[in-house]
């Protein structure tokens, strides 16, 4: 996706071409060829359904057998009882696929997607029993006849056809590329690769699948009418699990990250089988083979397999490996670059304060966290420091709404936040960091910063789709607030690269700035230095610190590494057994006997 | 400091880590770990969080592979074995937060910890693990994931007693624990694992102090200091191995 | 009366079946978390090495089971083997989606060996039926779900009494504390594998005594298999059994009393119903807490 991206339109001229290419070349092709491209054709554009909803939003499905049947009965409805042609087809088929893409997705507000896989096999098996059954429209075994397809008054032969069904999976594949290339893209391989980053970015998981679920429904249902009138006779028998298995396979031989790769995938599935006709009975069993092959060692498929060789000789190659974290010699980094902030800076917004009073979280029975009070000010760096079992990341979670509050209140900026999911506490302003790292693998680090800003974007999928002005104005902002906190936290040269070719000190980074790129005005940091060399530690928190000065954030650091903590922080607070056991300025605290005895045993 | 008796004599002995390098995935948490455990010798490994106390002993049994560096029991390198294959050598690894398996009642919990001699010969040892803990008598055939905290520890311990090992590794022991369980839990270990060398990871040094000779401080993923129990008695010097400063302790 | 008894028998031995392929899938979900999704085409591959060595060669039925045995053991150590750990613990949906593409190969292949004709199976099976106070007890479907019983209780006996069956249960709760009481990850999943390639050929067999034998015969019996898993929790193995016989009955009865669309979307109904209210089943339940 990346390396398309940098020049904007590339891939789209290309795709024309491609699509003119057969076009060209469809004139000279006989009627039998012809329906096979045609079928190709099709099957491109059922991959590239998955492209959206597996390979992006990570849900696989086994039911696109059951929305394809659902467009091809759209296309044999309305041609039996309107005059409304072609046209009108397309339009019922988008919406009857749409619609039941999103009745299939609704599970997924509660279950979990290989439940959801499960599901969609159940659909698939009880949809073809409908069609069986529902005779009237379907013929039930025996089939139906579906007429020749009229576009706009006028008859189409096989080839006119063709025709048509290559401009509209020029228009699907374009729809289904904007809405990747941008914030809802973005979002769904959030969600796909790291749920519980993107929940607490303000994401809500389930409407994120159901909305997947609902764009791939509408792409097969358009496919589904194509598909009617290019077999011209179809039988419920067609709409079986292993079809929908083979979509599936598809998306995945081709590359499921990848649109074009549903191209390649149609295909080798699609059109090879034909080509290999002479060798009769066998192709089925290469197929399969192939498919496991390609399962066990190119897990991104043909394209993701191409891009690969593409990075490593094409013109475009990297010639020396990324470089490493610079470190300043010192071990007074954190001061240094608090000095820098405090000198040339002012704050562009204030931070909001917290106050937590009296809360309780127990999970079982354990209480984790017992009738625990704190008081941050705005725009002041609290830390939070305790043995392990102290409570200091369950109450972490607490504040940000992953941990469930038994008793006692938790304000932010004066708003009570108890019965707020984690997703609409980031609206209030709540940022937050993970201890283990959270990444999106095989995005880059710019795409990281820009999904840091999903719920500050300012455009819908509407002027996505459409590159409207909002999505052009959105992304250029958001594009120079990442570039912004690229720089702060030094990973302006390393924008392009991906996360997954990074040293651990830099993934580090990264985790942090995609939690601060949106400015939240109450940041809260579960132990950023974990893992890191001391002086990669110093140096992340200082210039997180920075950061946090230069956009006026209030923020709560856990953290292990005492001796940073009291450095850093206004005030500290120490847990034990999930109580305060001290709360004052770090040169008090070190000197308290209950705090001393938390760490040594009495 | 005194002089780390193991250096020079890696092959007549015990457990020997050298140049330990580790971490999770790219993430690094072990700088460059030496120790050593002599036969019979009981070392408490002690630091704050994050120092690398865990991940040193999921190094020895197996559960991380070592980046760089060489581990030894007795002579024979461990490096490389899988998990299975280091219990099979005669390490015993008594996990952060028990990891007893809640579904296996307790004496199936124990007899699991014989899988490598074939389930066999395990009822003298499931009396001296009774014996030692008279609580899971009572709570011989109730599944292990009802236990309560302390009684998940002993049946832990248990399984490690049952294990016959040549080494034993606990980690974070007390944790969660009230101090009175967390004494009769140390008064056992000096019962049943009497001659086995032992390598005990605690959060709370003052307990460990007592029941353990020779202690190693970790922070930071290296081993800051390492000497006799009774070294390490005074607050300061502990403090100081811990946080890195040199000042603002009480004295 | 008699009519609801009878469903209830016929359901039984049904559900005998469907208990046995459950219990295949959930022994693969509750160790491997994977659904297998080439149980039904390898179990019938192997039903087509027992006739063909039973019956188109000659050789009777006792050596058939035995290649058919030995075929099943070797199929499941190759899947472990060639599939199953190169894709290690990794993604759980590569796992699904390989089992996938084995599966249509291990169809083709069938059909390249075996031909796509429909084959009587002839198994060694009494026939005829008994008239107890009105219900009619079918004698071949009695003996297999007889079998169905022992099967079951041999696998739990295995997994109760025996040294490996210990490990596999240790394995299937926490892996990690089982590798440190000395189970070996690799032994215990090979043998899970296998164990399970070797019920899903006895629920072969035995749907092909009663049916026939023919490509993908097996596949509707495994949407009902999978369907009783999902009732039973998947990662409940008296669960799946449970659940078998349950789906085994509700079948039988919605075939007498139900209109026929609900007796043809029934496994369906339920799964989706049982995943919105229940998704760890009627008979799953959270493991017992871990502190």
């Amino acid at each position: 996706m990346s390396a398309l991206r940098r020049v904007p339109g590339k891939d789209v001229v290309i795709g024309l071409v491609v699509l003119l290419l057969v076009c060209g070349l469809a004139g000279g092709l006989t009627t039998y060829q012809v329906y096979v491209v045609t079928i190709v054709v099709i099957f491109t554009i059922i991959g590239a359904s998955h492209t959206v909803l597996f390979g992006a939003a990570g849900q696989p499905s086994v039911g696109h057998a059951a929305l394809l049947g659902a467009g091809v009965y759209a296309a044999v409805a309305v041609a039996a009882n309107t005059s409304w042609g072609l046209q009108g087809e397309l339009v019922a088929g988008v919406v009857v696929g749409g619609l039941i893409g999103v009745v299939i997705g609704l599970p997924s507000l509660r279950i979990g997607s290989l439940y959801l896989a499960i599901a969609t096999l159940a659909l698939c098996v009880v949809a073809q029993q409908i069609y069986f059954e529902w005779s009237d429209l379907t013929g039930g075994g025996a089939g139906t006849q579906v007429p020749p397809p009229t576009l706009f008054g006028s008859t189409y032969t096989p080839l006119g056809l063709l025709y048509i069904t290559l401009a509209m999976t020029g228009v699907s594949l374009l729809f289904a590329r904007n809405l990747l290339r941008g914030r809802q893209g973005r979002a769904w391989n959030a969600v796909r690769t790291s749920p519980l980053a993107a929940s607490s970015l303000g994401m809500s998981l389930g409407w994120q699948k159901v909305g997947a679920f609902g764009v791939s429904g509408a792409m097969v249902g358009c496919a589904g009418v194509l598909y009617a009138h290019a077999v011209n006779y179809v039988s419920p028998q067609d709409f079986t699990l292993d079809l929908s298995i083979i979509t599936l396979v598809i998306a995945i031989i081709g590359g499921q990250r990848y649109l074009w790769g549903a191209a390649l995938g149609s295909v080798f599935v699609e059109g090879v089988p034909e080509v290999l006709r002479a060798t009769g009975e066998f192709r089925y069993i290469i197929f399969g083979g192939v498919f496991v092959l390609i399962m066990l060692f190119f897990p991104e498929g043909f394209a993701g397999g191409v891009v690969m060789l593409w990075r490593r000789f094409g013109p475009g190659r990297r010639r020396t490996a990324p470089a490493a974290v610079e470190l300043q010699p010192t071990a007074t980094l954190v001061e240094a670059q608090l000095a820098r902030a405090t000198t040339d800076d002012t704050p562009q917004a204030d931070g909001v304060g917290l106050t937590v009073s009296d809360v309780r979280v127990a999970f079982g029975g354990v209480t984790a966290v017992d009738g625990v009070s704190i008081d941050v000010a705005p725009g002041s760096v609290v830390g939070l420091v305790g043995p392990n079992g102290a409570g200091k990341t369950t109450l972490l979670n607490a504040i940000s709404g992953f941990a469930p509050v038994e008793a006692g209140t938790i304000t932010v900026d004066g708003q009570a936040l108890r019965t707020r999911r984690p997703a609409q506490r980031r609206g209030l302003g709540v940022g937050r960091t993970f201890q283990n790292l959270s990444l999106h693998e095989g995005l880059t680090v710019l795409d990281h910063l820009m999904i840091g800003q999903h719920s500050t974007a300012g455009y819908g999928p509407t002027s996505q789709v459409l590159r409207l002005p909002p999505f052009v104005r959105g992304e250029a902002r958001m594009r120079a607030a990442a570039m912004e906190t690229a720089e702060i936290l030094g990973l302006a040269d390393l924008v392009d690269e991906r996360v997954e070719n990074l040293a651990y000190g830099v993934q580090k980074r990264v985790d942090v700035a995609r939690a601060v790129v949106a400015r939240p005005r109450l940041l809260l940091l579960d132990e950023p230095a974990a893992g890191l060399t001391p002086d990669e530690g110093d140096d992340l928190v200082g210039r997180v610190l920075v950061h946090s000065r230069h956009v006026g954030a209030t923020v709560v650091l856990v953290e292990h590494n005492i001796e940073l903590v009291m450095r850093v922080a206004d005030r500290v607070v120490a847990l034990n057994f999930g109580r305060v056991i001290a709360d004052d300025v770090p040169a008090v605290v070190r000197r308290q006997d209950d705090f001393v005895e938390a760490y040594l045993g009495s | 400091m005194a002089a780390d008796p193991g250096i020079g004599d890696g092959r007549s002995g015990g457990l020997v880590l050298r140049g330990v390098t580790a971490g999770y995935g790219r993430s690094s948490v072990l700088h460059g770990i030496d120790l050593t455990v002599r036969p019979g010798q009981r070392v408490a490994v002690l630091g704050p969080n994050g120092a690398g106390k865990t991940t040193t002993l999921r190094v020895v049994s197996g559960l991380v592979e070592a980046r760089t560096g060489e581990v030894t029991l007795d002579g024979g390198s461990l490096l490389g074995l899988r998990p299975d294959e280091i219990v099979r050598r005669g390490v015993a690894h008594v996990p952060q937060g028990r990891r007893v398996f809640p579904d296996f009642t307790v004496e199936e919990n124990l007899r699991t910890a014989a899988y490598t001699r074939g389930g066999r010969d395990v009822d003298d040892d499931i009396a001296m693990v009774l014996e030692a803990f008279p609580r899971l008598r009572d709570r011989f055939g109730v599944r292990a994931g009802f236990l309560s905290g302390g009684e998940q520890q002993m049946l832990a311990i248990g399984r490690a007693v049952v294990q016959r090992p040549r080494l034993v590794l606990i980690d974070e022991m007390s944790l969660g624990l009230a101090p009175i369980l967390i004494k009769e839990l140390y008064s056992r270990l000096d019962v049943l694992f009497a001659d086995v060398p032992a390598v005990i990871v605690e959060q709370n040094p003052s307990i460990a102090l007592e029941h353990c000779g020779w202690v190693h401080v970790l922070a930071g993923g290296q081993v800051k200091a390492s000497g006799p129990a009774s070294e390490f008695t005074s607050q300061e010097r502990l403090m100081q191995a811990y946080t890195g400063a040199v000042e603002g302790v009480p004295s | 009366m008699s009519g609801l008894l009878q469903a209830l028998v016929t359901g039984l031995m049904t559900g005998g079946v469907y208990a046995l392929l459950a219990l295949s899938i959930a022994l693969i979900f509750k160790t491997m978390d994977t659904v297998n999704f080439a149980t039904a085409s390898m179990g019938a591959f192997c039903a087509f090495l027992f006739f063909q060595v039973g019956t188109v060669l000659g050789l009777g039925w006792g050596p058939g089971l035995l290649v058919a045995a030995l075929g099943a053991v070797a199929l499941g150590w190759a899947v472990e083997r060639g599939i199953v750990r190169p894709l290690g613990g990794g993604d759980l949906f590569r796992l699904v989606l390989a089992t996938m593409g084995l599966d249509i190969l291990l169809n083709n292949a069938t059909q390249i060996f075996f031909g796509s004709g429909v084959q009587n199976i002839n198994a060694p099976l009494p026939t005829g039926a008994w008239d107890v106070g009105g219900v009619t007890i079918d004698l071949t479907r009695l003996v297999i779900l007889a079998i169905a019983v022992a099967s079951t209780a041999a696998i739990a006996l295995v997994l109760r009494y025996t040294n490996l069956g210990i490990g596999m249960r240790a394995f299937a709760q926490d892996p990690q504390a089982a590798a440190l009481m000395g189970v070996p990850a690799r032994t215990v999943s090979r043998w899970t594998w296998i164990i399970s390639s070797l019920l899903g050929l006895v629920a072969a067999i035995m749907v092909a005594s009663v049916s026939v034998l023919s490509v993908g015969f097996l596949q509707g019996t495994f949407i009902s298999a999978f369907t009783a898993a999902v009732l039973g929790g998947l990662s409940s193995l008296p669960g799946a059994v449970a659940g078998g016989f349950i789906l085994g009955v509700l079948e039988a009865l919605s075939i007498s009393y139900a209109p026929r669309a609900v007796t043809i979307v029934l496994p369906v109904l339920i799964i989706l119903v049982v995943l919105m209210i229940r998704p760890a089943g009627l008979f799953g339940r959270l493991s017992a807490q871990r502190a």
